[in-house]
């Protein structure tokens, strides 16, 4: 059986051919990471052993091995950097492997036009992440007292009698939920679109959870944005006047970047 | 194409910016180089539309996952993270009861259970 092939990412081939390719080590810790030219693209893998890399084996590591996974995706988006700072780089999902040289070759070539026309849209930008963060009691507290529909319904249940006022005061506390949710919401959407000023193209991500995020506060947003390299500046000021602007009321932005176009670069 | 020289100089593999703290510095200054946390490399990594779906023989743990990929693979870091805490999927008696009393409220139902 052939080695897999584990692509990286795609460069133009005008830009591998202006300078020597880095050495650098594969995903299996010991051979190289090589070119393999197709035309005008030049896509960056390296071979890993099939019967080691089998589909079976890396569903064993991904279920059971935490620290694999952490090695790994170290390794790949590590590898990824270097690349994107030689090279304008159409960054691939971590573990996209190839059952051979054909079929990447293959795969490439169905995809020509449209890796082409990504090349010119990433050139010269970067991809820039903004979490942001929200505690939640801060703005609840807000809502739950500065919503008219909210006082309104408190003030009516005060006057019920005691045992239905517990039952009403839950079903308040859920309208508060469903209130903050939905400010929350909009807050968030009114920062992306202004940020979303500075990109050539911004997306939104779902929220990770707080077990994953590890963060304590809620994770209200979850932007992606382009950014032309000379806007980057001004797009971060403006996040940190948002920052400012906001902190008191419960708020916290986290910017992470610039990343290879992982966003921005499919062409299926 | 030319590689824009900042770039290729800052020869640092990543920087992540918090901008929470009272610290006030330039921007530039307060992009500082730090080792980024696991998730928020996979949530960048593993979430990108599937580029070439045509002749992949495996994308993470199989071909499903070329097309499931974010959730599934985020599903078993979950995972993972629970089992490592070592709280899986059980609940205490402490939370079972506050569900029980939240099914209670939302069907505005009388507690037939005594506590």
């Amino acid at each position: 059986m052939d080695d897999f092939n584990y692509l990286y990412g795609l460069i133009p081939t005008k830009e591998a051919a202006n300078q020597a390719f880095p050495s650098l080590t594969g995903f299996d810790g010991t051979g190289n990471i090589y070119t393999f030219t197709i035309g005008k693209i030049t896509a960056i893998v390296c071979n890993l052993d099939s019967n080691i890399y089998s589909e079976e084996r890396m569903k064993d590591y991904i279920n059971d091995d935490m620290d694999w996974l952490q090695e790994k995706a170290f390794h790949h988006h590590e590898t990824v950097m270097k690349l994107s700072k030689l090279f304008t780089v159409l960054p691939l999902k971590f573990c996209t492997l190839y059952k051979n040289e054909a079929s990447l070759e293959a795969a490439v070539r169905s995809n020509y036009s449209k890796i082409m026309d990504t090349f010119l849209f990433i050139y010269g930008n970067e991809e820039w992440n903004l979490k942001i963060y929200c505690k939640d009691e801060l703005l609840k507290n807000q809502v739950s007292h500065s919503n008219p529909v909210i006082e309104a319904k408190r003030a009516e249940i005060s006057q019920l009698p005691k045992g239905r006022q517990f039952f009403e005061k839950k079903r308040l506390d859920k309208l508060i939920e469903a209130q903050l949710e939905e400010e929350k919401n909009k807050i968030s959407e009114q920062i992306h679109s202004s940020l979303s000023g500075f990109a050539l193209k911004a997306n939104v991500k779902e929220n990770l959870s707080h077990q994953l995020s590890g963060k304590q506060e809620q994770m209200a947003w979850n932007g992606i944005y382009l950014v032309s390299k000379s806007k980057v500046e001004p797009f971060l000021e403006s996040i940190e006047q948002f920052e400012k602007d906001m902190r008191e009321k419960g708020w916290w932005f986290q910017a992470t970047g610039p990343w290879p176009a992982y966003h921005f670069s499919s062409f299926s | 194409m030319v590689v824009s020289s900042n770039r290729a100089l800052a020869g640092l593999p990543f920087f992540q910016l918090f901008l929470n703290g009272d610290e006030k510095m330039s921007l530039k200054d307060s992009i500082e180089n730090k080792k980024i946390a696991l998730i928020d490399i996979l949530d960048v990594i593993l979430d990108k539309g599937v580029a070439i779906k045509a002749d992949l023989v495996i994308s993470i743990a199989g071909v499903d996952l070329v097309y499931l990929d974010l959730r599934l693979l985020i599903a078993s870091v979950e995972s993972l993270v629970q089992a490592k805490q070592g709280n899986g999927k059980t609940i205490s008696s402490e939370e079972f009861d506050k569900q029980r009393r939240e099914l209670i409220d939302a069907s505005s139902q009388p507690n037939k259970w005594k506590n």
